[in-house]
Order: structure tokens, then C-alpha cells, then sequence
């Protein structure tokens, strides 16, 4: 696959929109560009940083900054339930710490890799085709939603996602998923998540 | 779980586990529990409920409490904190104490629902626990017995799935050591004899997945306050408000070694994409706090760096005060390089089993501490062995010292230990000697009883009884014993003036009480930062200027008072009693005053109920004063004693004669002056409520704090 | 000018790495942005240039102190005008335009720096001055004297190794022996803890008895 130039002076958001959901992987990144996330090529090409494009800007996740401290958790269920739990988050970090999936985690032999991982805001997004009552949507921004008055809690979401990122809420039924509200990478005290607005990515394009 | 009976804060039942019948059963934390709150309150009021002081702290008739608070999980920074409550099988009078245990298991225990989950009985097999939400089973353990506790926590997570969390004992608890532990994530242990509180009841492990959640009553006002508390006002490790190392935003930096070691130039330097530099972490910016205390800097110096991959901690705190180490030095021997610790097993004590001379470099200069501190932590957190605040490493490096072990060892075992691999200075000495002491492979473990019942064995405490004409307790260096009972004193005197020995000495372990020692060794300065915040909550000449001591104040006693209550609310709400109160700030703009009535800000916002710091410390009183009436039993029971003031409380010579060449009071020593020390427990036991001769609580203070079955049972048996 | 071992692009020409950094990843910090990574030191990010363009040569050298102050740096009078002759009339326009009256200035024996208001706390700037200086005597005494009064606290010979001040020990083992065997200044005394390690003190804030103490205090540090 040929590296495509990114960040480029011409890049719209909207050619952004295009690749959103998918990871940088193989993409030419300019110096400035990785500048302002933080990282260099390799790493990004090691997914050693997670850089994926999103209405408001790119998220960036740095596995190597994640101290395990599960804040993001705390605080995108504080904002968003009122309740703080691990489970029902919308950012995953517990189902990395302990012993996870991909054999990594404090109860592995590769103790010290865990990180945050989250919706992707496919552009394609999986969990809204496999919805029977077409619940989950695009709002404005590109930010997929579930609407709580069509979702039966029927799980197929979770099912259906690549990353099973959706929850169902035990205690209200329903679907739940990352609507972008930020407040997991504001709480984040290692900077292990974070947002780059899309006007300063413009502007380190501009730079190069 | 709470958020679906509608309570806020607490979760709302405990849990019951009986290993003898087999039953599972569930009562409500509330109301009854209220008066208690959560955490080392719900433990005491159980054991005093349930448990008669006769019983023997590891058997079938025993209870180990493991509970949280309403705080617990509430999203409430540095709450990600587990109380365990038991009998202390290796201190003098055999009383109750609490352990405290990090890592994430406070999180799963809310979140599955419950406040407490009591530990009753003896499985005639070894079993583990497992926890699933309301799911509850008694499982077979028998695969993981006799493994060390990492093996088995691998064993035992990977066998339950992804979000299961796990702690579990080793072959200490398995040995009914004295000194052992429980074990979780990495490096995180509650100690004081749980591993042996559960090892008599063939228990190994709990595993525990909560998908639950914590109600919090005002939501938008708690969040607020939760980033206040990130934002301006905690600090680094320990709560250190002001960074140790320049930073261009700061207006002190600290000249005495403290614990916030980040700043430019600091690096986590094995982290896998290449090092990461911690910056300035200014006053004011959440998103770098966890870069603050690199605590690795600390406990080895600069060339540490280069083995920091990260730093790690408990759940929902943004300290990290560990640090997650890559030790290659460690592959030489064959030994796991993963290692990481945050106290004295990773430090003062591995070194200390080894005799003057024997430890080597490795790499590079001064980096055998590092070597030896972090498999010594990695060996003991394995074994599940506990160290009793290092003493330890202080008991069997006076004995190596002195040529003890050779005296009083059977000469078939001394000749059979591999004293060589100590002299060449090889790390897996460790695993040989710890393993001994840990499994109870000859003689020499006696020294895991604790240091009442090792003194005790073999003649140590009495200069008469001994060759050597010492009492381990009164010798003057290199013993931290802070009172006759077989534990040290944690950031006493030499810290806090009277006011620090106080609190010292009312426990039945070494005092969790860091709430002294976090400013006077923040690297904030005396005259302008600690003496006006302190004055402003205690007043006038409530702190002494380092090694400038002053006779005892009433200002002193409020402070010691304080500080005592402090700690019982840190281990009840569960919040880290390392970290709170936020008695200063790294705030330039608030003069670096913090915030102490947050506590009771956070429980309004919580609970939705209208607390204050006297609605706290009310409760605290009660649990204080639980805790002086069962000990007072105990030592009844035991030891033939009714007055704690002159057997438990005693302190030890040493405290009043070290520096032979000052007078107590003199600029340059925190000696105490035994007069003043007498005044000093007086007006304590007074400001307390108990009785100024014995100090053990009135029928007055009990029936006030509405502990009148307390004050009978003390009337049984004549305390009162 | 350099400071902790970084020199950013500027009216300055020269890329020397300063000597006296002490580690060997040598991190540009634009901002003081925490948790940036070793590579970033390839590839800065240019200085922000904030606000509006500068009307005249005057208002561009005091952005070019503002870009500076930013980054904890602070620019020496001498040196510019090293590089530039015309630099002292420029700077005297400086200070007479009320566009530029953020710009404050800090005179030592040695030099005249320049740095924005409020950029930097008293203490670092104090620390800047000193290291700027580079006169190693001066230093030890300054914040000996400084630390004996303040906190109170003695001084570690090793202080003066860490950043900022990044001296090699012969250096600093070298200016303490000057002053102690010359008793000059008379105030700076030594003290040795009972684990044979160094601290110095100013008499004019402790005593002798004390500093034994407060080094017996360092040391134990659990």
C-alpha cells in the first residue's frame, strides 16, 4: 500500500471524515504533525499511539502513559450515569489491566501493558447495522449515538462491534456507547488520552 | 450494588462467607452499620460484635473483615482502598488491628456490591473465593496451594476472564507465619497477619468482578470538587506540595529529598517507545499529576530512570506512587526483571540480609540497592511475607551483625544455609532466606513470629536473658521499636514532635498516620508555608520547626488529636491514609493552604446527606475508642494487664536517651524528655475521653459516642 | 543563553548543547508540556508566536523575550549584544515603550537578563541568575544561605549536581573547599552526618549543634 502524504497543507477535515475510524497506520505523518501528538512514526506505526480521526479533533491514546489509574472510567460515568462504575464506561480500561484478552495486563507475563481503548466512530459503524430498531446514529458532528427511546437493550451492538465497545446498562437496559463529551482525556492525569483540535492539526499541516 | 437499591455512596449489604458450612448469606450495611461508617468501622464493630478477644487470631473461629467505604469507587481520588480487619497473631496482647490493602480490589468489592465480606469459618480444603456481582462460590483451590502469589494470581485471573480482579495469599499466610500477607495487582498487600488469618482457614484467594456502580446523590457538585482536589490542591507521593527539583511555575522547591521527584529532565527512561520526560507538572493542571512522584528517584536515586517503563498504583488515584521497573540486570540470575514496590520491601529491607561488605554494583555504581531492594520486594510479595514496617530487616541484620544467628541457630541448620550466596552479594540469597522464614523451614523463622515473640524466644528482651546484654526494644540505633509491643514506629517523634509519638503508640501495629509527616517533609518552608497553615486550623505552636521541639501545648494535643482521627477516617470511608487530609496545597495563588473539610464536602456530595468534619470525627471518636476498650481486653486476656497507659502505651528508653549530648527541647534533637512525654499522654488521654491513669475510655466517653455494651463488657472484666 | 541545555531558534545562531545537561536525552520543551517524548527533541515545534505582528525592532526583541520567558528561559543582555551591536539601543527603546512594559529586568554582578513579568516564580528566576552567572562560589553560597534561612535546611554537596545546576562535582567539591579553607564568605560552614555525608550550612541562621540535626534529619528519611 502506498504511504499517503498526511496532513498536508490541503487536507480537509471532511478528507479527515473519511479515514475516521481507522487507525494511521501506513500514513506518512509530517514532523510537526507528530510534534503536536506527541510521538514519532514508529510509534505510530507500532500502535505503540493509538491516532484515530474524530469529529472534534484526532484521539490520540499513548499506551505508554497509561498508569492504570482507571480515571477515565470514573469520569465518564460520573458525567454521564451519575454513577461511577467501571463496566457500564464507555472508555474501557479495567478489560485491558488485569489480564486481557490479548495477554497482556498486571496478571500476565507483559505486567506493565494496559491502556484505554474506545469507540472508533466508525463511519461504518457495525453496532448501528446490526441494531434491529435502527437506535444508533449520527448526530451533526459524526458522533454516533444511541437514541435510548428506540434501544431494547438487546445487546446486538455489543455483539456486532469489532471491539465490542457498547454496553448495556444493567440497571436501565439500555445501550450505551462514547458520545465524545472529553471527559475521560480532561481527567486523564498521565495525558495518556488526548484530544487535538482539529484547528491545531491544520495548523502543524500548515507548518510543514 | 447501590445504584440499584437507590443508596447512595454505599453499596448497601455485606457479605458473609462461612468456609465451614459452606453458607453464603447477605445483611444490610445500613442503618446498623451507619454509626460506623465504612471501612476499619464496619471491621471493629464486627469483630467486637462477633468476635471474643480469647479467640485465636489464626483458627476456624476467627473472622477477617475485608471492607470499604462509602467513598470507596465514588470516583473520590486516592479511595481505591481495601481495610482488612483481623486479630494480630504476632504483637503483644494479640489485638485487633486493621491492614490496608491497594490496588483495584476496592473498586471490584463496591461494584459487585457489597460494604464488607466477612470471612467466617475453616473450608476443610484449600478453597478460593469467588465473586461475581451477587454470584458467590466457594471454589477449589487446590491447583494454586503452595504457590507464590504471583503465580497464583496469574493462574487464578486468567482463569476467571478480563475483568476479574484477584488477591491471594502465599506460603507465609499458607505457614501461619506471623508476618504475612495478602497480594494483588503488583506490589499492592495488606499485611499484619492476613496471610496466615487465612491460611488457618485453608482460604487462598478472592476474585472479584463488580459490574455495578457507585450512586453519587449531587453528581455535577462531586466531579467539581473531585477535580478541585487534582487541580489545586494534592500534591505528589505523600502529598508533598512542592516539587523537589526547580520548576519554573514553583515557588519553593524541596532541599530535603521528597517525593515529588518529577521535573524536567526526570525520565520514565525504559518506557517502550522511548523515554518519557515528566515535565513540570504545574499547580493548576490535572492532565500531569500522576508525573509528580517517580518514586523510583526517591527510593534509588537518578540511575534509576533507566529501568522506570511507567508508574502504577491503585485505583482512581492520579499519584502513582509505584514505579513499574524493567530490571535487566535481574536475567543474569535468572530471575523475573517485571518488578516494582512502592516501601520498605523494595529498599531497607532485602538489604538489610545481607552483612556489611557482601552487597556488590551490578552495572554500574551504586545501583546494588537497586538490584537487591527490587527483587527483595518482588521475593517477598511472592512469598506473601510481611515485614512490619522493616523491622524486620532491622531484627536480622543486628543478628548478623552480632553473630546471633550463629549462637542460637542448631548448628545442622546454620550449616545449612547457604550463607555464601549472601556474601557474593547474589540476589537469590533472598529467595533462599525469605523462603525459610516464609515456609517455616527451621528455627530461623521464628524472627517471622514478630519481633514480640522473637525477642522474647531467644532472650532478646532483657539485657539479662542474652549474651549480648541488649533489650532490642531500649538500645539506642538502629531499633525504630517505638513501644514495647514488637511493632516500629511509622513517622513518630522524629517527624512530629509529641504529637507524633501520641499516635504511635495507640495501635496494635505501626500507626498508618502519615498525616504529620506529609508537610513537615513537603518541602514547603517552616516559617512561611507550614507553621501559619497549621496555626490557621490548630493555632498557635500546635508544629515545631525540624529537630526545634518546644514543650508540650494543648494547641499540640488538638493537632495529635487530629491526626489520630485522621487516620480512622482515611481506612472508614476508605481514602488513602497515605495521601489525605489536604492539610497544605501546591496552590501559590491559595498561600498553599488546603483543604481539610473536603472530606465532609465529598461525603455531602456523595450521600446527599449534610455532613461535616464533627459529624466525622464523631464517628471516628467511636472507633477510636472501640479500639483502646478491645485492646484494653486483650491485654487483659493476655498479658494479665489492666492499665494501657503503663504497659501497652509505654514507650521505649531510647526515644528519651538517643543524642546523649542534648537535652530534649535543644535545637538539633527530637529527643523527648519523659516529664513532658507523661504531661504529653495526660492531656492526650484527656482531650480523648479516656481515663488520664489507664488510658482506656470512660462510661462517660462510651456512653456518649453510644457504646454502653462497650462500657459493660470493660466493667466485666475490670477495666473500667 | 542556555538553560537546562536547550537553546530554541531565534536571533541566536548558534545550536551549541550546553555542557552541563545532565542527562543524555536532551528534551526541547516548548511551553513545558509534560510527558513529551525524547524524539520531540528532533523535530521542534516552532516558538508560538503570539499576538500581533511587532511594530519596530524594539517590540521584536521584547517578543522575542515573552517567546523566551515561556519557556522558562530567561535572554542575557551581554550576549545579545555580543551577537548584536545594536542590541543596547534597541533595548533602551524597549523600555521606554509602553507596549513592552511586561518586560522586567534582574542585574547580577555579572549580567543583565531579561524576562517577561509574571512568567516565572521569584525562586526560578533567582536560580536562572545563578546559573547564568556561572559563577560556582557565588551559587553554593547564594542558596546555601537561602535554604539555612528558609526552610530551615542544610545543603547537600549533590545539590548542585541536579538541574538546574548540573555542575560536575570536582567543580562544586573544588568551590566549597575555597570558601571553607579561605573563610570567605565566613557565615558557610560544613557539617558531616553520622553517615559520613556533607551538608553545608550558613552560621548566620544555625548553629553548629543544629546542623547536626537537620542533617540527622535528611538522612532519616524513611
Amino acid at each position: 500500500m502506498a504511504k499517503e502524504n498526511f496532513a498536508s497543507a490541503d487536507m480537509t477535515r471532511r478528507q479527515f471524515l473519511k479515514i475516521s475510524g481507522k487507525s494511521l497506520v501506513g500514513l506518512t505523518l509530517s514532523a510537526s504533525f507528530l510534534s503536536l501528538v506527541g510521538c514519532t512514526q514508529d510509534q505510530v506505526d507500532d500502535g505503540d499511539v493509538m491516532v484515530w480521526a474524530l469529529p472534534q479533533g484526532l484521539l490520540v491514546v499513548n499506551q505508554d502513559k497509561c498508569t492504570g489509574c482507571q480515571r477515565c472510567e470514573i469520569n465518564c460515568t460520573l458525567v454521564n450515569d451519575g454513577a461511577v462504575s467501571s463496566y457500564m464506561s464507555r472508555v474501557k480500561v479495567t478489560r485491558n489491566l488485569f489480564s486481557s484478552r490479548n495477554g497482556s495486563g498486571l496478571y500476565t507475563d507483559d505486567h506493565w501493558t494496559y491502556f484505554p481503548d474506545t469507540c472508533r466512530q466508525c463511519a461504518d459503524p457495525a453496532c448501528a447495522k446490526a441494531c434491529p430498531k435502527g437506535a444508533i446514529y449520527a448526530d451533526e458532528n459524526g458522533v454516533k449515538k444511541v437514541d435510548e427511546e428506540k434501544c431494547i437493550g438487546c445487546g446486538a451492538c455489543t455483539e456486532a462491534c469489532p471491539w465490542h465497545m457498547p454496553t448495556v446498562n444493567p440497571i436501565t437496559k439500555k445501550s450505551s456507547k462514547c458520545i465524545q463529551c472529553g471527559a475521560c482525556v480532561a481527567g486523564c492525569p498521565s495525558g495518556a488520552l488526548s484530544i487535538i483540535p482539529w484547528e491545531e492539526v491544520a495548523a502543524a499541516a500548515q507548518a510543514v | 450494588m447501590s445504584a440499584q437499591n437507590g443508596i447512595n455512596g454505599w453499596a448497601g449489604t455485606i457479605l458473609r462467607v462461612n468456609l465451614t458450612t459452606g453458607s453464603i448469606t447477605r445483611e444490610d450495611t445500613l442503618p446498623k452499620y451507619k454509626p460506623f461508617v465504612g471501612g476499619m468501622g464496619i471491621g471493629y464493630k464486627i469483630i467486637w460484635d462477633e468476635v471474643p478477644m480469647e479467640t485465636e487470631p489464626f483458627s476456624e473461629e476467627a473472622k477477617v473483615v475485608f471492607s470499604v467505604g462509602p467513598l470507596t469507587g465514588s470516583g473520590v481520588p486516592c479511595s481505591g482502598r481495601t481495610t482488612i480487619t483481623l486479630l494480630s497473631n504476632w504483637s503483644k496482647g494479640k489485638s485487633i488491628l486493621d491492614a490496608h490493602m491497594g490496588g483495584h480490589l476496592a473498586h471490584g468489592i463496591k461494584y459487585a456490591g457489597y460494604d464488607a465480606i466477612v470471612i467466617e469459618g475453616k473450608a476443610d480444603k484449600p478453597v478460593y473465593v469467588k465473586i461475581d456481582d451477587d454470584k458467590v462460590t466457594i471454589e477449589d483451590a487446590s491447583h494454586v496451594w503452595g504457590k507464590g502469589t504471583f503465580e497464583t494470581n496469574k493462574i487464578l485471573a486468567g482463569e476467571a476472564g478480563p475483568e476479574f480482579d484477584v488477591a491471594s495469599i502465599g506460603p507465609a499466610g499458607e505457614h501461619l507465619l506471623g508476618y504475612s500477607t495478602i497480594n494483588t495487582a503488583f506490589g499492592n498487600s495488606g499485611g499484619a497477619g492476613v496471610g496466615g488469618a487465612l491460611g488457618a482457614k485453608n482460604m487462598k484467594a478472592i476474585v472479584v468482578r463488580g459490574t455495578g456502580a457507585v450512586k453519587i446523590a449531587d453528581p455535577v457538585e462531586h466531579k467539581n470538587l473531585c477535580d478541585y482536589m487534582i487541580r489545586d490542591l494534592v500534591g505528589g507521593n505523600n502529598n508533598h506540595n512542592v516539587p523537589s527539583r526547580p520548576q519554573s511555575w514553583a515557588e519553593y522547591t524541596s532541599t530535603v529529598k521528597n517525593r515529588w521527584q518529577g521535573g524536567p529532565g526526570v525520565v520514565w527512561g525504559a518506557a517502550p517507545s522511548g523515554p518519557i520526560d515528566t515535565g513540570e507538572q504545574p499547580s493548576g493542571d490535572i492532565q500531569v499529576a500522576a508525573y509528580r512522584a517517580v518514586k523510583g528517584v526517591f527510593d534509588y536515586g537518578d540511575i534509576v530512570q533507566k529501568y522506570i517503563v511507567k508508574s502504577g498504583g491503585c485505583a482512581s488515584c492520579p499519584v502513582r506512587c509505584y514505579s513499574e521497573y524493567e530490571v535487566d540486570v535481574l536475567a543474569d540470575y535468572d530471575l523475573p526483571t517485571k518488578v516494582s514496590n512502592t516501601c520498605v520491601p523494595s529498599g531497607s529491607v532485602p538489604t538489610a540480609f545481607y552483612a556489611k561488605g557482601c552487597m556488590h554494583d551490578f552495572k554500574e555504581e551504586g545501583d546494588s540497592k537497586i538490584v537487591i531492594g527490587l527483587h527483595g520486594a518482588y521475593v517477598m510479595d511472592d512469598l506473601g511475607l510481611w515485614e512490619d514496617y522493616a523491622n524486620l530487616g532491622r531484627d536480622f541484620a543486628w543478628c548478623l551483625e552480632n553473630g546471633v544467628f550463629e549462637k542460637k541457630l542448631p548448628k545442622e541448620e546454620y550449616d545449612s544455609i547457604p550463607w555464601q550466596l549472601m556474601k557474593d552479594g547474589d540476589p537469590r540469597w533472598l529467595d533462599e532466606i525469605m523462603g525459610r522464614i516464609a515456609r517455616k523451614e527451621g528455627e530461623i523463622s521464628i524472627i517471622g513470629e514478630g519481633s514480640y515473640f522473637f525477642y522474647k524466644a531467644w532472650g532478646l528482651d532483657d539485657a539479662a536473658k542474652n549474651e549480648w546484654g541488649v533489650n532490642m526494644y531500649d538500645k539506642i540505633g538502629g531499633n525504630n521499636n517505638v513501644t514495647y509491643n514488637g511493632f516500629p514506629k511509622h513517622h513518630s517523634s522524629e517527624d512530629g514532635w509529641q504529637s507524633g509519638l501520641l499516635y504511635n503508640v495507640m495501635y496494635n501495629r505501626d500507626c498508618m498516620v502519615h498525616v504529620l509527616t506529609n508537610f513537615v517533609r513537603s518541602g514547603s518552608p517552616f516559617e512561611e508555608v507550614i507553621k501559619p497553615v497549621l496555626e490557621s486550623y490548630f493555632g498557635e505552636g500546635c508544629v515545631d520547626a525540624p529537630k526545634a521541639y518546644t514543650p508540650i501545648n494543648e494547641n499540640k494535643v488538638k493537632l495529635a488529636k487530629w491526626c489520630f482521627l485522621e487516620k480512622q477516617w482515611a481506612d472508614s470511608a476508605t481514602l488513602c491514609d497515605w495521601m489525605y487530609p489536604m492539610t497544605l496545597s501546591t496552590s501559590p495563588a491559595r498561600k498553599y493552604v488546603g483543604d481539610i473539610e473536603l472530606d465532609a464536602k465529598y461525603m455531602t456530595a456523595v450521600t446527599g446527606e449534610n455532613w461535616t468534619m464533627d459529624d466525622i470525627f464523631e464517628a471516628m471518636e467511636r472507633i477510636s475508642a472501640m479500639l483502646r476498650a478491645m485492646t484494653a481486653i486483650s491485654f487483659k486476656i493476655h498479658e494479665g494487664e489492666t492499665n494501657l497507659r503503663t504497659s501497652h502505651d509505654r514507650v521505649p528508653d531510647w526515644v528519651f536517651d538517643k543524642d546523649p549530648d542534648f537535652k530534649a527541647f535543644e535545637k538539633g534533637t527530637d529527643k523527648m524528655d519523659r516529664d513532658d512525654w507523661e504531661k504529653s499522654l495526660t492531656m492526650f488521654y484527656e482531650a480523648m475521653g479516656y481515663s488520664t491513669e489507664t488510658g482506656i475510655p470512660t462510661r462517660e466517653t462510651l456512653e456518649r459516642l453510644d457504646l454502653a455494651d462497650v462500657a459493660d463488657r470493660l466493667e466485666e472484666y475490670e477495666l473500667i | 543563553m542556555a538553560f537546562f541545555g536547550r537553546r530554541k531558534p531565534g536571533f541566536s545562531k548558534e545550536e551549541t548543547v550546553d555542557p552541563r545537561t545532565l542527562s543524555d536525552v536532551v528534551v526541547e520543551e516548548y511551553g513545558n508540556k509534560s510527558g513529551t517524548t525524547a524524539d520531540e527533541a528532533v523535530v521542534p515545534a516552532p516558538v508560538q508566536e503570539e499576538g500581533p505582528l511587532p511594530a519596530n525592532m524594539a517590540q521584536a526583541l521584547a517578543q522575542f523575550v515573552r517567546n523566551h520567558s515561556a519557556a522558562g528561559m530567561l535572554v542575557s543582555l551581554n550576549q545579545l549584544t555580543e551577537e548584536d551591536p545594536t542590541i543596547p539601543t534597541l533595548f533602551e527603546q524597549m523600555r521606554a515603550d509602553p507596549a513592552c512594559g511586561d518586560i522586567a529586568l534582574r542585574k547580577t554582578a555579572k549580567d543583565t537578563y531579561l524576562y517577561q513579568e509574571g512568567s516565572m516564580s521569584e525562586l526560578y528566576l533567582m536560580l536562572n541568575t545563578l546559573v547564568l552567572d556561572d559563577d560556582a562560589k557565588n551559587t553554593i553560597v547564594t542558596l546555601v544561605r537561602y535554604n539555612s534561612k528558609t526552610y530551615p535546611s542544610v545543603t547537600p554537596y549533590d545539590y548542585f549536581t541536579r538541574p538546574p545546576f548540573s555542575m560536575p562535582m570536582e567543580r562544586i567539591e573544588t568551590a566549597i573547599q575555597d570558601i571553607l579553607d579561605s573563610g570567605e564568605p565566613a557565615d558557610i560552614a560544613r557539617v558531616v552526618s553520622s553517615e559520613g555525608n556533607s551538608y553545608l550550612y550558613s552560621t548566620d541562621h544555625i548553629t553548629p549543634e543544629y546542623a547536626k540535626g537537620l542533617a540527622e534529619f535528611v538522612e532519616d528519611n524513611d
